[in-house]
């Protein structure tokens, strides 16, 4: 074994083993090292994984995760926004189907910002804002009605009634769409997603420059820091958390079960309007989830240093030691992104729809049921999602 | 000394209960009396209970629940399930209604009401977007409506709905005057607590503490705390009265009542202690009681904490009134005492009908109370207390005390209605 450990160090033994090197042989480097082998990687592959501190794991989000997300939403935001405007400016019929794939294109990069909802996107309840189904018609109606025709007018209209998925169902109802109204009234509501977009990415762009400009050192010397944090670090794993039961429960499982027990065979209503969008939409989450959660390829053959990359869950529970877990951590969200993978792009019939989806559901099911039972507890957090607690 | 009721029939059991707690020092043919008279109680109330509970498998269940028979020499009873629906998240709050229907109410953050007719197929109704069920449902006096705790999710401030039960139609609803209402009573007072006509109140427990439909069941700004316990006009909605307590770190969340002519009213809630500083919440006490003789508008009634209560962890889970043990119960009204149960401090604490501590009796989880009431002179009150992966603990009161613990493979939830 090597006396001291570096950012990248890696070796390959012979033998696929986990060895957790206790504190003090690394004394640079914190409590414990742990040498794990990762179920994907090839040749069995032994990476060091460093000790990551709570502070580690939000300055990897604050810094290396969030600001690309939240600038990448932005840029979807503006262009979808430009091309609704010229096209609703243009002198012939502006083409709702046209602005579909542009509108897609931006739920998913917001998607993949909001899950899970950290930082500015909760401070600010965005997902209220801009995500708030499903869409009341009459509300919706009333809106366009009403001929708002600058942003201050948006701030009377019901937050069922605007947001993405308002956009998506005039994007998708030609009843609506030819009404005289409709494209100024979605311009109006792309202006205001990207400008709520604009706000979220110039927060994360701050954040991540205020958490840069400031030393980890001197973060760590900082007792109020070090709350903040903690309790950021605790944030982020409870709406990690959070996210999972979302698509799980309110976007896969509940639209079924309601469906169920209406009384009479109704079909799912799911999030999003067509079964490509809500496809791409579950695979967008889910990734975003992912990221956070697994470590990638890259991450197993070169686990970031501390502060320096994105510290996902199953990095953490290496870095502790917790290597059994960890590994039944990896396999259990692996069940979810292979399941997921195989829902086909056309729907078949209901009964093979419900069954692939609850299928689905359960594997998320069971990651919930780790996380609550395990990796809570081996990384010592108290869970606000909790289905062990009273009430 | 442990006593294994596996190994013994039931009434030596209980005598050997009653000698191990050292109640059998005096004449022995007055305890065999006793003793008989508590077996006699138990032997001829056939019970059930309602109650979620979630399996093995960690899938959550609701539906009745009943005693394997208790005429076997060698086992204690087993709790055993009768009829049962599998939810779709974890359940909560229960009511049962006189011709047998059960209502049962999603845990929070909510989404479905399950009414289940006792005699047809279980009805689920889902709430609408922008609101999410708190945990606890209550018949009104009509016995047509039900009451829910909501939160609206937009604003975050709590609701209180009102719902046909035999459709799910929602046909009104009103603020609760706080954040993160729980638990509902119904409660018609009578014409001695108020003076004039009965009067129907509804009383909402605002546990006070700030969440946010985003971030599920954390607790958010709780420097913000305010808990309260409401009182709502049934007829009109609007707010009759509001209590706080002094300390504001304590969460109002479990209601229970006891009232009769020659007491008055009294109000009992169960509390959860929200402060920061971990010795502060383990003492805190896990009662208090709204106690008053006029009860006209509700204005002399005066909310205050349980006295002498020894730290016990700062958690009750459920609240419920055990009348006396005594069986001229008739003659003695206000005997008796409230039981709440003490999920972290693993017991059950009992208080006088003044809210002074009396005793605690050890219990793994402890969980959900209900009691049964004496309705002649030959049964026996008794207390149901199920502990959350524990069994369920029996204290009957038929001129002794006795208790009997029934071994129960489900994972009972914190709430259940015993019959």
């Amino acid at each position: 074994m090597p006396p001291h450990w570096t950012p990248g160090t890696r070796w390959t033994p012979t033998v696929a083993l986990s060895v957790v090197l206790i504190a003090g042989q690394w004394p640079s480097l914190g409590m414990a090292r742990t040498l794990a082998p990762t179920a994907a990687s090839a040749a069995s592959a032994m990476v060091a994984v460093p000790f990551y501190s709570p502070s580690d794991a939000v300055r990897g989000l604050v810094r290396h995760h969030t600001p690309a997300l939240a600038q990448a939403f932005e840029q979807q935001a503006q262009d979808f926004a430009t091309q609704v405007s010229a096209a609703c400016a243009s002198s012939s019929s502006p083409s709702s189907t046209a602005l579909l794939a542009p509108w897609q294109a931006t739920m998913s990069a917001w998607e993949a910002l909001a899950t899970p909802a950290i930082g500015s996107v909760l401070q600010r309840r965005s997902q209220r804002q801009l995500d708030s189904g499903p869409v009341r018609l009459h509300l919706l109606q009333k809106a366009m009605s009403s001929t708002p025709t600058q942003l201050a007018d948006l701030e009377r209209v019901a937050v069922m009634a605007k947001g993405l998925p308002a956009m998506e169902h005039l994007l998708r109802t030609p009843s609506l769409w030819t009404q005289a109204s409709a494209c100024a009234y979605l311009s109006l509501l792309a202006q205001e997603l990207w400008q709520e977009a604009q706000h979220l990415n110039a927060e994360a762009q701050a954040q991540a420059r205020l958490s840069v400009a400031t030393s980890d050192e001197e973060l760590d010397a900082s007792s109020a820091s070090a709350i903040q944090l903690k309790a950021q670090y605790v944030e982020w794993l409870n709406q990690w958390l959070g996210g999972v039961e979302r698509l799980r429960w309110a976007q896969l499982e509940k639209p079924i079960r309601t469906a169920q027990t209406a009384g009479h065979r109704a079909a799912p209503v799911f999030a999003r309007g067509a079964r490509a969008a809500n496809l791409q939409s579950w695979r967008s989450q889910w990734q975003s989830l992912l990221a956070l959660g697994r470590m990638n390829a890259t991450q197993r053959l070169h686990p970031p240093a501390p502060g320096a990359g994105v510290v996902s869950i199953e990095a953490l529970l290496r870095g502790q030691g917790h290597i059994q877990v960890a590994d039944r951590w990896g396999q259990t969200l692996d069940v979810v992104s292979t399941r997921l993978q195989a829902l086909p792009a056309r729907a078949p019939n209901a009964a093979q729809e419900e069954a692939q989806l609850l299928a689905v559901a359960a594997a998320l099911k069971a990651v919930t049921a780790l996380f609550q039972q395990e990796v809570a507890t081996a990384l010592d957090i108290p869970l606000g999602f909790s289905d062990a607690d009273g009430d | 000394m442990g006593i294994s009721p596996t190994h013994l029939n039931r009434r030596a059991w209980l005598s050997q209960s009653l000698m191990a707690l050292g109640l059998l020092n005096i004449e022995l043919k007055t305890h065999l009396s006793l003793i008989n008279k508590a077996q006699a109680a138990i032997d001829s109330i056939p019970w059930r209970g309602w109650a979620c509970w979630d399996d093995a498998q960690g899938r959550h269940w609701a539906g009745w629940l009943h005693l394997s028979p208790s005429s076997s020499s060698h086992h204690a009873s087993r709790i055993l399930v009768h009829r049962a629906v599998e939810l779709p998240t974890r359940g909560h709050g229960v009511q049962v209604l006189p011709n047998g229907d059960a209502l049962v109410v999603a845990r929070r953050p909510g989404d479905w009401l399950l009414h289940w007719p006792a005699h047809s197929a279980p009805r689920w109704h889902w709430i609408a977007s922008g609101r999410a069920f708190n945990g606890h449902v209550a018949v009104s006096a009509d016995g047509q409506h039900c009451l829910t705790t909501e939160l609206d999710t937009f604003s975050g401030e709590g609701r209180l709905a009102v719902r046909r039960i035999d459709t799910g139609e929602w046909v009104a609803d009103h603020a609760t005057h706080g954040q993160d209402p729980h638990m509902v009573l119904a409660l018609t007072l009578p014409t001695w607590a108020t003076g004039m006509a009965p009067q129907d109140l509804w009383w909402v427990a605002n546990g006070g503490i700030a969440t946010a439909i985003e971030t599920g069941r954390s607790k958010r700004e709780m420097t913000k705390m305010d808990a309260s316990l409401v009182c709502l006009s049934a007829d009109t909605g609007a707010c009759v009265q509001q209590w706080r307590l002094p300390d504001a770190r304590l969460s109002v969340r479990h209601l229970a009542y006891h009232a009769h002519p020659a007491v008055g009213l009294s109000l009992a809630v169960a509390l959860q202690a929200e402060h920061d500083e971990p010795t502060q919440r383990q003492s805190a006490p896990l009662l208090a009681l709204l106690q008053g003789r006029d009860w006209s508008a509700c204005r002399a009634a005066h909310l205050s904490t349980a006295l002498e209560q020894p730290p016990l962890q700062g958690y009750g889970g459920d609240v419920a009134w055990l009348p006396s043990a005594d069986r001229h119960a008739a003659d003695v009204p206000a005997s008796g005492c409230w039981v709440v149960s003490a999920n972290k401090a693993q017991a059950l604490a009992f208080y006088d009908p003044q809210g002074r501590f009396i005793e605690q009796a050890s219990w793994p989880q402890a969980g959900a109370l209900a009691t049964t009431l004496a309705t002649t002179s030959s049964q026996a009150s008794q207390l149901w207390a199920a502990g959350r992966s524990s069994g369920a603990w029996q204290r009957t009161h038929a001129g002794h005390t006795v208790t009997q613990r029934h071994a129960c493979d489900l994972r009972l939830d914190h709430h259940w209605v015993c019959l």
